[in-house]
């Protein structure tokens, strides 16, 4: 007989306004029932908008959806819950006060039996850890249902939060990107327990973008790149190292052009050594003992999937996390990590210049306008005496503008700019003050067109050459290839791989350390 | 009994008393809080409540219509708040302010109007109704600290109990406490938090309507700023209290006890009065200090 | 979901003016036996003379420059809500210190060194409820109450006790000597030359404030305080200086009302004038020039509740009513649906 077809999604395209994103181009996507279906591609190749749209939670453009057979055109998360799709989120949406039991059936909770009680919508405890726990065994979780969430380890949160999809009765579970936070351990608990929902009949759509899992645990795999569906492949019949060449784009290392000149390695300018964070900062994984150093002269690039520990790199380095072990020498002082106010002066003191990855909330004072937005990071050049020189803020202002090409006046009130302009006014900023010894840049050319992207480069280029030191964060491997003279990648917050960016470093290569595929 | 032990029993007794406006506004104030709105239209929302509980007692001669109208009354203030504060977008500390400021207003503009004075109104109420047997009250030290309260000063413990209970056992209080731990979770789920943080300011008006009302019955009177920061101090008594009913009981008692020292004080020693009505507030911001920490 | 129609900030402030004053008019309609002759009283005797514009212009003085205060505290997302304690202590202390200076003290110097006094006293004041939310995460809005109604009762404690005027009836302190008050201007009103101090700090906080570092940062903090701190921006520190500065903003309003109208202190000094100079910040939206306009208005409303209380019997506290009225215009910032669905049919 032939199974069940649970979701099938055709031509969808969505793109996001006002910044004008093309999430999804005509995706399309099958899934039969009762199998575990995983969805893998690279950042921003529009898996989680493509989920999104399954879940209700966005409303696709133009496309069609059926699900069990059914046209049907999802209006909201209560129509896709009523769909029996439920998801299950990268960021738990938890009670953290509230018990098990009563996160898992928040709404739901058996209510007392005499009348008055049972108006009064009073809950029968002993019924609900009873439900909650009979349940749980009925899946094969083991969960203690009178413990608050918020005590209960990361792994034991998803479980709730999964086990909260199966009692609304969700035929259909979606999964964003369910490992990320979870050890190796905990990963293999996790798949488990989804082969056994899989036994029960339920389908299962995984985000991921980790090869190994979804060999580990996948019926399918649809790998989706630029917002489109490359293909749906069975996992039985593919391998790993072709998939990796599959979302990577299958384009062969020769093929890539590396313009990059060695530039001279210079003296060391920082040394970091045995860097750790505390797990779950951000929801991230936590970075364990981590070590590079960077000389003058020279870009690191260090790549990383999301959720892989780049985030918490970055807030160390921008000294707002203050990290739970390591050493670091800069500038001919060495000095303990934890003590993030040493760090902080080098930043403050304009020795070290960042470039925040998330603009919005930490670049950016949106209702102020352009001008002040940009003079904000080397008040002492455009204040004197504590005065402002408006003439000489107003022209830099100008001049930046024009040299970055941003479409905006000094003026106007910086929310009225798009993403990608204020991206770039970011990047003026920092590029516009004095040469410092070190530049920390965040994924400097997130979401910007393909002619900035290269003015941006070549500005990196030019610090570089005039004998900064660059360290490179970014996931996108290929501006990865492009700038730096060493890689580093990091997996689940664990330094892989620290090489030298030489002819045997190849795109298919790095792919298969940032999926897990290859490791250290 | 002795002079002292007699002393200490009548500090213990009205400790008991002044603690019934305290808690019957901190529990409702709690609701507020759990649901993440910090309420501080307390104290207006309490002056409302003594203002037309006593306006209402006073006319009917019925202390239970009396305990209706507070009700009512502080409801509606609180509903005008969660109106605009939740329908309209607006902030809540403003609405809060505002509802403060209108509560001043209103009851000194009716109070000229219906009583011909901004002064003290007094009133005569039938005789409080004892909760307990005379013959317990009779019990040495214990009878009168414990056994000599009013039905609506053990109704504030009642409410705590009942507040408490619903809190921790029904679907309304999870759905409030959800909304004020993770609202966007709660919406997830298919709920409307909006509806949890309305009913959680009704309850809040619920509390201090009654502890207004309170505070007018043990005087038989509305007197101009009858609430005088108590309700300030219920919502310290919250931040005290950890959020924990037990706790904020224990948190207004303490309050309460230092308001009973000061009167005690006042009127039986050197220090002068004034400075000694600062004690309650006194002891309210260090305990504050003291419940503070570094997040 | 259907955006709902937003307010835009002219918007809120025209509607927040326009039903206070309606809702006045509707007061005066239903009290006053003659509604014309109320309503010219109401709307047109502040301006009628010499003696009635003076004496208007003389409430506004300390709402401007208490107002101001409370607009730096908004400017870094501080709320002081001490502002009754901070004026009544900080005039208290002004007066005390004027009370004792030598007879022969030239009043340029008394001047001086009062206003000072009530700077001091009321920054100290504001700057331990800002201390408290930068140390110890003590919410200001609750310490400052507090810390206010502690004061009050001290400074009511001086007042009627070691401070009291023995020749007076009245709980009040001596009164100061005529020629240590400041020059009236608009005699026989009780406007005084308070009123330059106000347009001059008003004036000050806009140059401060579009053209100094110090105005900039603090704009930053306000605005994002991630961005503040990537900016390298103290932001502790910044949070602390405007509570102090809305507190010392607060002692001035005090202190310059005992060396001008009032003379002395008398107990209940500060009579609401806390309160309203919130209501005054409010209205301003943000704006030093705001402010101006913004005093005059809550004065207006309080000079015109006077007159419906002369005209009607209606206690002044009408005031408190209205200032809340339009505190809810003021912070909605949209309308309800009901509203909307009418404007659309």
């Amino acid at each position: 007989m032939q199974p069940m077809t649970a979701v099938r999604m055709r031509e969808i395209s969505k793109r996001y306004l006002p910044s004008g994103v093309l999430a999804n181009d005509g995706a399309e996507l099958e899934v039969e029932q009762g199998s575990i279906h995983a969805i893998v591609g690279e950042n921003g190749a529009g898996k989680t908008t493509l989920m999104k749209v399954l879940a209700g939670l966005e409303l696709p453009d133009s496309g069609d959806i059926e699900i069990n057979g059914e046209p049907t055109h999802i209006s909201s998360p209560a129509h896709a819950r009523a769909l029996g799709i439920g998801m299950v989120h990268q960021h738990f949406l938890m009670f953290d006060e509230l018990s098990a039991a009563e996160n898992i059936f928040f709404g739901l909770e058996p209510v007392q039996k005499p009348r008055l009680l049972r108006l009064l919508g009073i809950i029968d405890s002993s019924g609900l850890n009873e439900k909650a726990k009979s349940l749980a065994n009925e899946y094969g979780f083991s969960i203690d249902p009178s413990a608050p969430v918020g005590a209960l380890s990361i792994s034991t949160r998803q479980q709730v939060e999964i086990l909260r999809q199966l009692a609304r009765e969700m035929r259909i579970l979606i999964l964003d990107e369910p490992t990320s936070v979870l050890t190796e351990q905990e990963t293999e608990a996790l798949f488990e327990k989804l082969a056994e929902i899989r036994h029960m009949g339920r389908t299962i759509l995984l985000v991921t973008h980790k090869i190994d899992e979804v060999m580990q645990i996948a019926d399918k795999v649809t790998v989706m790149r630029e917002g489109k569906t490359i293909g749906t492949y069975s996992v039985a019949s593919t391998s790993a190292n072709e998939l990796a060449s599959i979302i990577m784009g299958g384009v062969p290392s020769e093929e890539i052009q590396i313009h990059k000149e060695h530039a001279i390695k210079g003296a060391s300018v920082m040394r970091i050594e045995g860097l750790c964070t505390h797990r779950h900062h951000r929801g991230g994984v936590g970075l364990s003992e981590i070590a590079f150093d960077v000389h003058a002269g020279e870009v690191l690039g260090i790549c990383a999937l999301s959720s892989n520990g780049l985030d918490e790199l970055e807030d160390v380095l921008a000294g707002f996390l203050v990290p739970s072990a390591g050493r670091c020498a800069f500038g001919g002082l060495h000095f303990d990590v934890r003590k993030v106010h040493e760090y902080r002066r080098f930043l403050k003191e304009g020795k070290i210049s960042y470039l925040p990855s998330d603009r919005m909330r930490r670049a950016a004072a949106l209702s102020l306008p352009v001008r002040d937005n940009f003079i904000a990071l080397s008040r002492r050049n455009y204040f004197s005496r504590g005065w402002i020189r408006s003439t000489l803020a107003r022209r830099a202002t100008q001049e930046a503008i024009h040299a970055f090409d941003i479409s905006a006046q000094p003026e106007q009130m910086t929310a009225e700019l798009s993403g990608g302009n204020i991206q770039k006014l970011a990047i003026a900023r920092l590029f516009s003050k004095e040469q410092p010894e070190l530049f920390i840049l965040c994924e400097p050319t997130w979401g910007l067109d393909i002619r900035s992207t290269e003015q941006v480069h070549s500005r990196i280029r030019e610090v570089q050459n005039a004998g900064s030191a660059v360290l490179l964060l970014s996931s996108d491997v290929d501006e990865i290839l492009t700038l730096s003279d060493r890689v580093m990648v990091l997996y689940r917050g664990k330094q892989v791989l620290t090489r030298e960016n030489s002819g045997y470093l190849n795109r298919a290569l790095i792919g298969e350390y940032l999926l897990g595929t290859r490791s250290a | 009994m002795s002079g002292t032990a007699a002393v200490l029993a009548d500090i213990l007794k009205y400790t008991i008393v002044a603690a019934t406006p305290l808690l019957f506004a901190s529990i409702g104030g709690l609701f507020s809080e759990l649901a993440g709105m910090l309420n501080i239209a307390l104290e207006g929302l309490m002056g409302i409540g003594a203002f037309f509980g006593m306006a209402a007692a006073g006319l009917t001669g019925n202390v239970f219509i009396g305990m209706l109208a507070a009700i009512g009354s502080a409801v509606a203030g609180s509903l005008l708040m969660g109106t605009v504060t939740i329908k309209f977008k607006a902030n809540l500390f403003i609405t809060g302010l505002a509802i403060n400021l209108l509560a001043g207003g209103i009851t000194a503009v009716l109070s000229q109007w219906w009583y011909h004075t901004k002064a003290v109104v007094a009133f005569t109420l039938p005789p409080p109704v004892p909760a307990f047997p005379a013959a317990l009250s009779q019990i040495p030290f214990v009878g009168p600290v414990l056994f000599s309260h009013s039905v609506l000063t053990v109704s504030a413990w009642l409410w705590a109990i009942v507040a408490a209970f619903i809190i921790k056992n029904s679907r309304h209080g999870i759905r409030i406490q959800a909304t004020g731990m993770n609202a966007q979770a709660v919406s997830s789920l298919g709920y409307s938090p909006d509806r949890a943080r309305m009913a959680a300011l009704v309850w809040s008006g619920v509390g201090s309507g009654l502890g207004g009302f309170a505070l007018g019955v043990s005087v038989s009177a509305f007197v101009p700023n009858i609430v005088s920061g108590r309700g300030w101090i219920a919502l310290v008594a919250i931040y005290l209290g950890r959020k924990k009913p037990l706790w904020i009981a224990a948190s207004c008692l303490l309050f309460a006890l230092s308001e009973s020292l000061s009167n005690y004080i006042q009127g039986f020693s050197s220090i002068p009065p004034l400075l000694v009505l600062a004690l309650p507030y006194a002891v309210t911001l260090v305990s504050l200090i003291a419940s503070g920490n570094k997040r | 979901m259907p955006a709902e129609r937003e307010l835009h900030s002219p918007a809120r402030v025209m509607l927040a003016v326009g039903v206070s004053i309606a809702l006045s008019a509707v007061v005066l309609a239903l009290f006053s036996k003659d509604l014309g002759s109320a309503l010219e009283q109401f709307f047109l005797e502040p301006f009628s003379n010499r003696y009635f514009l003076g004496n208007y212009l003389a409430d506004a003085v300390p709402l401007m420059i208490a107002g101001l205060g409370v607009l730096i505290a908004f400017r870094s997302k501080n709320f002081n809500l001490g502002g009754e304690g901070q004026l009544y202590a900080s005039a208290l202390a002004a007066g005390v210190l004027a009370l004792r200076l030598p007879a022969g003290t030239a009043p340029f110097a008394v001047w001086f060194l009062a206003a000072l006094t009530g700077v001091l006293t009321g920054a100290a004041i504001g700057a331990l409820s800002g201390l408290l939310k930068a140390v110890r995460h003590v919410s200001e809005m609750i310490s400052s109450f507090l810390v206010s109604a502690i004061v009050i009762n001290v400074s009511d404690f001086f007042i009627t006790g070691p401070l009291q005027d023995p020749a007076s009836n009245f709980q009040t302190t001596r009164q100061l000597a005529p020629k240590f008050l400041l020059p009236r201007i608009l005699a026989p009103s009780k406007l005084d030359i308070s009123i330059g101090l106000a347009l001059v700090l008003i004036v000050a906080f806009m140059i401060v404030d579009k053209r100094t570092k110090i105005g900039f940062e603090l704009k930053i903090c306000g605005e994002n305080e991630e961005f503040a701190r990537y900016c390298g921006i103290p932001v502790a520190a910044y949070q602390i200086a405007a509570m102090a500065i809305s507190g010392g903003m607060y002692g001035l309003a005090g202190a310059l009302l005992v060396i001008g109208p009032q003379g002395r202190v008398m107990r209940g000094f500060s009579s609401g004038l806390g309160w309203s100079a919130i209501s005054v910040a409010l209205l301003a939206q943000g704006s030093g020039a705001g402010i101006v306009p913004a005093a005059l208005f809550i004065a207006f409303l309080g000079t015109g509740s006077d007159h419906i209380m002369i005209g009607s019997g209606i206690p002044s506290e009408i005031v408190s009513i209205l200032q809340a009225v339009a505190m809810f215009f003021i912070t909605a910032r949209s309308l309800p649906r009901i509203w909307k669905k009418r404007g659309q049919s």
